[in-house]
C-alpha cells in the first residue's frame, strides 16, 4: 500500500512551492507514495491559486482523474495527488471589525450581549495593536503582511468554520486515519502575509479540528517546515488615492524586517519549538527585483508571480524531510535551523546544492527530455502513440489524458502564444539563478524553428558527465533513436492505465539512452 | 559471349547455374529489404508514413530484382543460345527462375515478418490491426 504523506502550501509563496513539488511528483521522486496536499489562502482569486490549481489537474486528468488515479513506481507521475484547498470566506464580512464586530469608536455600545468581545480594557489593548487601517482593510487579497491579524484570523477560520464538509477538516481527517506517524510539512513565506501568519497555528488549527471532529482523538504527526525569507522585491508605484483606499499595501522595503521579526519569534515561541521536529531555513543575497509583464502583484488574479528556484529548493526541503530518518525526527536533539545558502555568485546552481542528487539529476533530467518529445512538432511522440498506426498498444489513450499530459508539459517547459514563446515553469526557474542546471542551448529557444533544432540528446545537462546519445554514423534523428530504443524496452503490463504505460516506457526508453543503466 | 551454347550439356548447365543464381538472388533481395527497412528513419509527428515506405520497398525490390534478373539472364545466357529448342528450354527455366526467386524472397520474408517484434522497422511493414 503506498505511503500517505501530507503537505501544505501557505500564500502565495506555498502555492509556488507546492507547484514545485507537484514537478518533483512528475520527476518520479515521490515512488508509490499518496500525496495530500493542502493549498490554504485567503485569496481565492490569486493567480498562483490558480496556476496551481491547473497544474494539479493536469497532474491529475493523465493518470485517469483524482478518483481513479494509482500511485506507481519507478516512473514519472508515480505519486498520487490528493488536493484539498481552503479559503476563509470573507465575502459578506471582509475586514477584521466586522468578523468580530469590533470597534473601538463607539465604546458605549459595549457591553454587547451579541458580542463575545466586549470588553472594552481588552479592546484598549486591542487598539494598540490592530490600528484602524487594520482593522479595516479588505481582506480578500490576503493579509498583506499583518501576521498578527493573520494568525488570529486564519485561526478562526479554520477551527470555527461552520462547514461540516470543509475540504480543510476532510485533510484533516485524512491525517487523523493515517497511522504510522504520518509527516505533514509546511511551505510558506515568513516575509508577507498568510504564510508568515499559518505557520505557528496549523499544527494547532489541525489539533482542535482532529479533536473536535473525531471525538477528542488528535493527529500524532511529524512536522516539518520550509521558511522562505525575502527573495524577491517589487516596485509597487500607486497614486495616493489608491493607497488610501486599500488602507494597508505591503511592499517588499520591509521583507527583510518581517523575515527577521518571524525568525526571532520562531526562535524562541516555545509553540513551534515543541511542535516542530524540523524547519529548514531558505533565502538569497540576490534580491531580484520583479518588473515586466510578471510583475508581483499583491493579490488578485494578477498575482502570479514567476517561479524562483528557491521554491525548487523549498520542495526538495519537503523530499528530505519525508525521506529523513523517523528516530532522528522524533527524538529531536538536532539543530532545528539548517542555513543552505547556495554560493551562485559566479557559478551556476548545480544538482549538488540538493540532497540525492545522483536520483534526482536523472530524474529532472529525463522529465525535461520526455517534455520535449511531447512539445517538438517533428516528434510529438505520445500524440503518434496514441493513434496506434505505428506505435501499438496505446490506442485506447483517451483524448483528455493525452491533452492533460500536453497541457502539462507546456507548464512544465514552454508553449507558444502564436509564435512568441512563454516561459514554463523550468525556464523560469533558470531565469531566477541566472543559468542553473541544464545547458544553455536548452534555454535559447526563441521560436518553432529553433525549438525543432535542439539537439537535446547531446544538450541536457550542463555539466560534462556522460549522459548524452548520438544519434548514429549516418545521422539519424532523435526521434528516430528514441523510437528504435523503445522497441527495446518491455510495456510494463502491471500499469494498467494506458497513458501511464506509455509514460513508463519512455521514461525507461531514454533512462538507456542517456546512460542511466 | 563467344561460348555459344550447343549442346545439351552446355544447356543443362547454363539452366541449373540460372537456377541457383535466381534463388541466390531471392535471398540477397530480402537480405536488402530488411537491411533498407531499417535505414529508413522512423518519422516523427502526428503520423509516421515511415511504414508505408518500407511496404512500397519491401514489394518493389522483387519486381526490380526479377527485371534485373530476366535482363540479365536474356543478355548473359538467351544471347548464346541459337538453337530454337534450346532457346525455348531456356525462357522456361527464366520464367521458373523469376517465381523462384519470387518464392524464396516472399516466403522467407513472410516468415521473417511474423517472427520479428511487429513494432520493430521491418516488422511495421506489415500493415497494424486497428
Amino acid at each position: 500500500m503506498a505511503k500517505s504523506i501530507f503537505v501544505i502550501g501557505i500564500g502565495g509563496t506555498g502555492m509556488r512551492c507546492l507547484e514545485s513539488f507537484i514537478h518533483l511528483c512528475a520527476m518520479g521522486m515521490f515512488d508509490d507514495t499518496e500525496v495530500n496536499m493542502l493549498a490554504l489562502d485567503t485569496d481565492k482569486d490569486n493567480g498562483n491559486f490558480t496556476r496551481l490549481r491547473d497544474l494539479k489537474n493536469y497532474y491529475q486528468n493523465l493518470k485517469e482523474g483524482q478518483e481513479r488515479q494509482v500511485a506507481h513506481t519507478d516512473t514519472q507521475f508515480s505519486a498520487k495527488i490528493n488536493y484539498y484547498e481552503f479559503t476563509p470566506d470573507y465575502s459578506s464580512e471582509n475586514n477584521l471589525s466586522k468578523i468580530m464586530g469590533y470597534s473601538s469608536r463607539n465604546k458605549k455600545s459595549f457591553p454587547n450581549p451579541d458580542n463575545k468581545y466586549h470588553n472594552a480594557i481588552e479592546t484598549d489593548i486591542a487598539d494598540l495593536l490592530f490600528t484602524e487601517d487594520v482593522r479595516e482593510f479588505d481582506l480578500n487579497h490576503g493579509y498583506r503582511a499583518q501576521t498578527h491579524l493573520g494568525s488570529l484570523l486564519m485561526y478562526d477560520s479554520l477551527v470555527n468554520d461552520d462547514n461540516k464538509n470543509s475540504q480543510f477538516k476532510q485533510f484533516a481527517a485524512k491525517l487523523i486515519r493515517t497511522t504510522d506517524d504520518p509527516r505533514v510539512f509546511i511551505f510558506g513565506s515568513v516575509f508577507g502575509g498568510t504564510g508568515a501568519s499559518s505557520i505557528p497555528i496549523i499544527p494547532r488549527a489541525i489539533e482542535a479540528v482532529t479533536k473536535k471532529e473525531n471525538d477528542n482523538q488528535v493527529a500524532q504527526a511529524l512536522y516539518g517546515s520550509v521558511i522562505l525569507t525575502g527573495y524577491f522585491s517589487f516596485n509597487y508605484n500607486m497614486s495616493n488615492d489608491e493607497r488610501t483606499r486599500e488602507k494597508i499595501v505591503a511592499t517588499s522595503e520591509r521583507f527583510a524586517f518581517n523575515s527577521q521579526a518571524a525568525l526571532m519569534f520562531y526562535e524562541d515561541d516555545a509553540s513551534v519549538n515543541d511542535v516542530y521536529s524540523r524547519l529548514y531555513l531558505l533565502g538569497s543575497r540576490e534580491i531580484k527585483e520583479i518588473s515586466g509583464k510578471n510583475s508581483v502583484k499583491t493579490g488578485g488574479k494578477e498575482q502570479q508571480n514567476n517561479a524562483h528556484y528557491l521554491e525548487l529548493m523549498a520542495a526538495f526541503a519537503a523530499y528530505d524531510f519525508f525521506n529523513a530518518p523517523k528516530e532522528v525526527l522524533k527524538e529531536g536533539g538536532e539543530d532545528k535551523f539548517y542555513f543552505i545558502h547556495p554560493d551562485i555568485k559566479d557559478a551556476r546552481l548545480s544538482f549538488e546544492n540538493f540532497t540525492n542528487n545522483q536520483d534526482f539529476r536523472k530524474k529532472f533530467g529525463m522529465l525535461v527530455a520526455a517534455s520535449y518529445l511531447g512539445l517538438i512538432d517533428k516528434y510529438d511522440l505520445y500524440t503518434q502513440a496514441t493513434i496506434g498506426k505505428s506505435i501499438t498498444g496505446y490506442e485506447n489513450i483517451s483524448q483528455d489524458e493525452k491533452h492533460a499530459l500536453h497541457k502539462y508539459f507546456e507548464k512544465f517547459n514552454l508553449w507558444f502564444d502564436g509564435d512568441q514563446v512563454e516561459d514554463g515553469w523550468l525556464r523560469q526557474l533558470d531565469t531566477s539563478a541566472g543559468g542553473m542546471l541544464f545547458d544553455a542551448k536548452a534555454f535559447g529557444i526563441h521560436d518553432k524553428k529553433s525549438l525543432s533544432k535542439l539537439d537535446f540528446n547531446k544538450h541536457l545537462y550542463a555539466d560534462d558527465k556522460a549522459n548524452t546519445f548520438s544519434t548514429g554514423l549516418l545521422g539519424g534523428d532523435i526521434f528516430d533513436k528514441v523510437r528504435s530504443e523503445m522497441n527495446k524496452v518491455p510495456d510494463n503490463l502491471s500499469i494498467s492505465n494506458t497513458n501511464e504505460r506509455l509514460i513508463h516506457r519512455v521514461y525507461h526508453t531514454l533512462c538507456q539512452l542517456y546512460n542511466f543503466k | 559471349m563467344n561460348n555459344l551454347i550447343k549442346t545439351v550439356g552446355d544447356l543443362d548447365s547454363a539452366v541449373t547455374t540460372s537456377y541457383i543464381f535466381a534463388a541466390l538472388a531471392g535471398i540477397v533481395l530480402i537480405l536488402a529489404a530488411y537491411i533498407i527497412a531499417n535505414m529508413i528513419k522512423w518519422q516523427g509527428g502526428k503520423v509516421d508514413n515511415s511504414p508505408k515506405t518500407r511496404r512500397g520497398i519491401f514489394f518493389s525490390l522483387p519486381v526490380v530484382g526479377v527485371v534485373v534478373l530476366l535482363g540479365l539472364e536474356y543478355y548473359l545466357v538467351m544471347m548464346r543460345i541459337m538453337n530454337p529448342a534450346f532457346r525455348s528450354k531456356y525462357f522456361l527455366c527464366m520464367a521458373i527462375g523469376a517465381v523462384v526467386l519470387l518464392a524464396l524472397y516472399f516466403i522467407i520474408g513472410f516468415i521473417l515478418l511474423k517472427v520479428v517484434n511487429r513494432d520493430s522497422k521491418f516488422g511495421s511493414i506489415l500493415p497494424k490491426k486497428q
